[in-house]
């Protein structure tokens, strides 16, 4: 009952924090030098036709009735129209947006999949030869840029030995899956390796603490020691740290989507920046937002269930 | 302590064999036709005879906006639409203009009248015939839509007329000379007025309808357009090719990857500099086809320094174009003297020659210009664009030869473009690419102080103003060629622009790949490709 009427209280706190990013983006975006009628009309467009083309997209009246309309739009979830594609952009979001949560979530499920046996395993036999060979990978993974890893993951697994699709997401789910696998390990390299390090640190510590001997001292068997006493104390701060990881795969993505030619999110955005596409920009960084918010409340919420001593 | 790196070790495994599983069903990226691209297999052979693949992939580094051609387009629109939009004229591999739905034309005395005589039994690609009204509908909203950034080339259309469905009358407000080259413009084509009825104005912007080879069924937005061939097409037997895809595949890398693993046919829009790597590869082939996109040094006539009309020829004098060519666009393309390109024939000047590489006389004309010591300039190109920052590199060695420092500042586009418009720059580089096989539409950029400052020259000159207004009516050709020479001698002259190179379309595809060939608007003739199996 009491993290029903927590999860309530962070929803709504959510609204004066998203109106924020609201305003904060209306006045970045307009800010910065670049004229979206010009910019879409392209550098040899006459003069005429460049004002004619504000004047209908109503960039000349003033920012405040701009604001205006918007927010009033906002309230139904209408963010307009595209200035460069002429369609909706919420409809052309929510055609994207499954391609870019997808490969989060693939991204860090095999960035678990790959931190927490790892991270275990260095912590627990710390300073022996198998931490030491992983830490060694973990600082050459961080090293490698993402795009790089993408292209060699794919020249060796879609060219060389053909697996894998060489980009694209193609139709089926089961084709969307294999298109984001190669994608998803290239995103999840270096968020792997940095989960891994915390990870190992947090089980050092964890394993010198008092309690720890207090219990092997008992007579707790080690299986249990190990799972019980030291596995779920560590994961707090690497959770922590997973959110934020999350966030930043999130806003990423655009590298990643540019080189497997996924159609998704992040390079919609940066096009939109690039182009000055007002509406665009503003609906993706409100969604972006709202994840980013809901993140960091399921990470909240895991906490509660994992440690005990957090009340929400 | 064993048990725990033996659950560690099994969890790893596990996660391996899911993945080893997940990749061998459906086949993976395994055959050719990758499960991916939504296209069927090609038929087997029997031995002997060549078969063709009922499947073309083409792979294209940029999305169209929309498929409306009455919207503001650019270079990546105008690639797709001529494999679905027709209209009277076309250009052919020379740049020469072809009849392609009107069969013949007839041009009245003062130059104001055209009369087109349209070939009979044309349909749309879904089976309805074109009709006067189709005609008259579609060049009057590529005149009068204002979303339109093209409505330049028909706006001196004062009417409209089709007495028969074979017979089309235009009358223009003037004589126009480039008024058929006008008609070769992506905006000019013919489109179904019905189905713009039937769809409406949003459905226009992705559900095409015209009477080109092929026609659109499907577009999955970022990653491909799936046409099909256009079954009342006009041309007996063609398009040869049942299937075609466009597939979007940005990072140009990616899409070297996908030739080489054939996962598409033919790749657009090839980087210089793996034209080397196709060339080496037995199963593809690197062509390069002259193309009309040329690059231009842009200089600004109304800042201190450079608004000296010594100092910009002397930039032109320590100018070696021909390295330019060699370094940067790996051979692929020529240097320029003058900014009408050689593809429009008789109207580019000849003889205006390259003033460079000649140190000694930029050094002279420096020196002239107050500058004995040499100086110090700024350039300003789009930042992320390699060939722009080759150009300035290159540049920058150059002229340091004749004791002028170059100091290259990128800036964002956006940015960049407010800072030409606003005269807030000395020098930047810029390129143009004709879309009409006439020189009016970049000397109308180049000539008219309302329209571009004199391509942000921000100075108007106007005997070059004047000479360039008395082309647009000259219908004789002999007349307007000798115009074009002499407004081509006075922008030498005034050196606001300096041509550097005109540049080749460079392409890579597969070697079973038969009847490629490609126009210097960079537009791929679909209907006549096969690809052997």
């Amino acid at each position: 009952m009491a993290r029903l009427t927590y999860i309530l209280k962070r929803i709504l706190q959510m609204i004066p924090v998203l109106f924020v990013v609201i305003v904060l983006i209306f006045v970045m975006i307009r800010l910065i030098p670049g004229d979206p009628a010009r910019l879409m009309l392209g550098e040899t467009a006459v003069e005429a036709d460049v004002e004619a083309l504000r004047e209908a997209m109503g960039l000349n009246e003033p920012y405040t009735t701009q604001f205006a309309i918007f927010f009033k739009n906002l309230l139904h979830f209408d963010f307009g129209n595209s200035l460069l594609y002429k369609t909706s952009c919420i409809d052309l979001v929510k055609e994207r947006l499954p391609l870019t949560v997808s490969l989060t979530v693939v991204a860090t499920l095999f960035s678990l999949l790959i931190s927490i046996p790892l991270g275990f395993v260095a912590g627990l036999h710390k300073d022996k030869a198998s931490d030491q060979a992983i830490r060694i990978s973990a600082l050459a993974a961080i090293s490698m840029p993402t795009f790089w890893v993408g292209l060699l993951l794919m020249i060796a697994f879609s060219v060389k030995i053909r697996i894998f699709p060489a980009g694209g997401w193609g139709t089926t789910p089961l084709e969307h899956l294999q298109g984001l696998i190669l994608p998803g390990i290239a995103q999840a390299l270096m968020t792997a390796a940095l989960l891994m390090r915390n990870l190992r640190n947090s089980v050092v510590d964890i394993s010198r603490m008092d309690y720890v001997d207090f219990a092997v001292s008992k007579g707790v068997s080690t299986r249990r020691v190990r799972s019980a006493y030291i596995m779920k104390n560590s994961l707090i701060s690497t959770i922590t740290l997973l959110s934020t990881r999350i966030t930043y795969m999130l806003g990423g993505s655009v590298v990643i989507e540019t080189v497997f030619s996924l159609p998704g999110c992040g390079k919609l955005l940066v096009d939109a920046i690039f182009a000055r596409d007002y509406a665009m920009v503003q609906c993706m960084v409100f969604i972006f937002a709202l994840i980013v918010l809901l993140v960091s409340l399921i990470t909240d919420i895991i906490y509660s269930f994992i440690d005990p001593r957090i009340t929400l | 302590m064993k048990r725990r790196t033996t659950k560690a070790l099994s969890l790893l495994l596990a996660s391996a064999s899911i993945l080893a599983l997940l990749a061998g069903c459906g086949g993976g990226g395994g055959t050719a036709e990758n499960s991916n691209s939504p296209a069927p297999s090609d038929s087997s052979a029997p031995s002997g005879e060549t078969t063709y693949a009922d499947t073309i992939v083409i792979g294209d580094n940029t999305e169209p906006k929309n498929l409306d051609p009455d919207q503001s387009w650019g270079a990546a629109e105008a690639r797709f639409s001529c494999f679905v939009y027709e209209g009277l004229v076309r250009e052919d591999a020379d740049g020469n203009i072809i009849p392609l739905l009107a069969t013949d034309w007839k041009i009245s005395e003062d130059g104001t009248v055209y009369t087109f005589n349209l070939k009979p039994d044309v349909k749309f690609s879904d089976g309805t015939p074109v009709t006067g009204e189709d005609w008259i509908w579609s060049l009057e909203r590529a005149r009068d839509n204002p979303e339109s950034n093209s409505r330049t080339v028909a706006s001196n259309i004062v009417s409209i007329e089709a007495p028969d469905d074979a017979t089309l009358v235009i009358t223009l407000d003037s004589p126009v000379a480039s008024f058929l080259a006008n008609c070769c413009k992506w905006n000019m084509v013919v489109k179904s007025k019905a189905h713009y009825e039937a769809v409406g104005a949003e459905g226009f912007l992705t559900q095409p309808m015209g009477t080109g080879p092929y026609a659109v069924t499907e577009w999955k937005k970022g990653e491909y357009i799936q046409c099909v061939a256009n079954e009342y097409y006009h041309v007996e037997g063609q398009p040869y090719t049942k299937n075609l895809t466009y597939k979007i595949i940005t990072d140009d890398n990616t899409r070297l990857l996908q030739l080489q693993s054939g996962d598409i046919d033919i790749m657009g829009m090839v980087p210089v500099n793996m034209m080397a790597q196709i060339d080496s590869d037995p199963n593809l082939t690197a062509a390069a086809y002259t193309g009309s996109q040329i690059r231009f040094l842009v200089i600004n006539c109304a800042d201190e320094v450079t608004g000296k009309k010594e100092v910009r020829q002397a930039l032109d004098y320590a100018t070696d174009k021909q390295a330019i060519v060699d370094m940067v666009a790996n051979g692929y393309g020529k240097p320029v003297s003058t900014y009408v390109s050689n593809i429009h024939g008789d109207l580019h000047n000849s003889e205006l020659a390259d003033r460079g590489p000649d140190i000694e006389k930029a050094k002279e004309l420096l020196t002239q210009a107050g500058y004995p010591d040499g100086l110090t300039l700024k350039i300003n190109i789009t930042s992320g664009n390699t060939i722009y920052e080759n150009i300035a590199t290159v540049l920058q060695s150059q002229w340091a030869a004749a004791g002028i420092s170059l100091e290259i500042e990128p800036l964002e586009s956006g940015t960049l473009v407010e800072s030409l418009g606003a005269g807030n720059y000395q020098l930047t580089i810029l390129q143009w690419t004709d879309s009409t096989p006439d020189p009016s539409d970049i000397s109308a950029y180049e000539c008219r102080y309302s329209d571009s400052f004199q391509w942000y020259s921000g100075v108007q000159d106007q005997e070059i103003e004047d000479a360039y207004m008395a082309t647009i009516s000259e219908t004789d050709p002999a007349k307007r060629a000798e115009l074009f020479w002499t407004l081509q001698e006075l922008v030498y002259e005034r050196t606001n622009i300096v041509p550097l190179f005109q540049a080749d379309w460079a392409y890579g595809y597969s070697s079973k790949i038969e009847g490629i060939s490609v126009t210097p608007f960079n537009k791929i003739n679909v209907a006549e490709l096969k690809k052997a199996n």
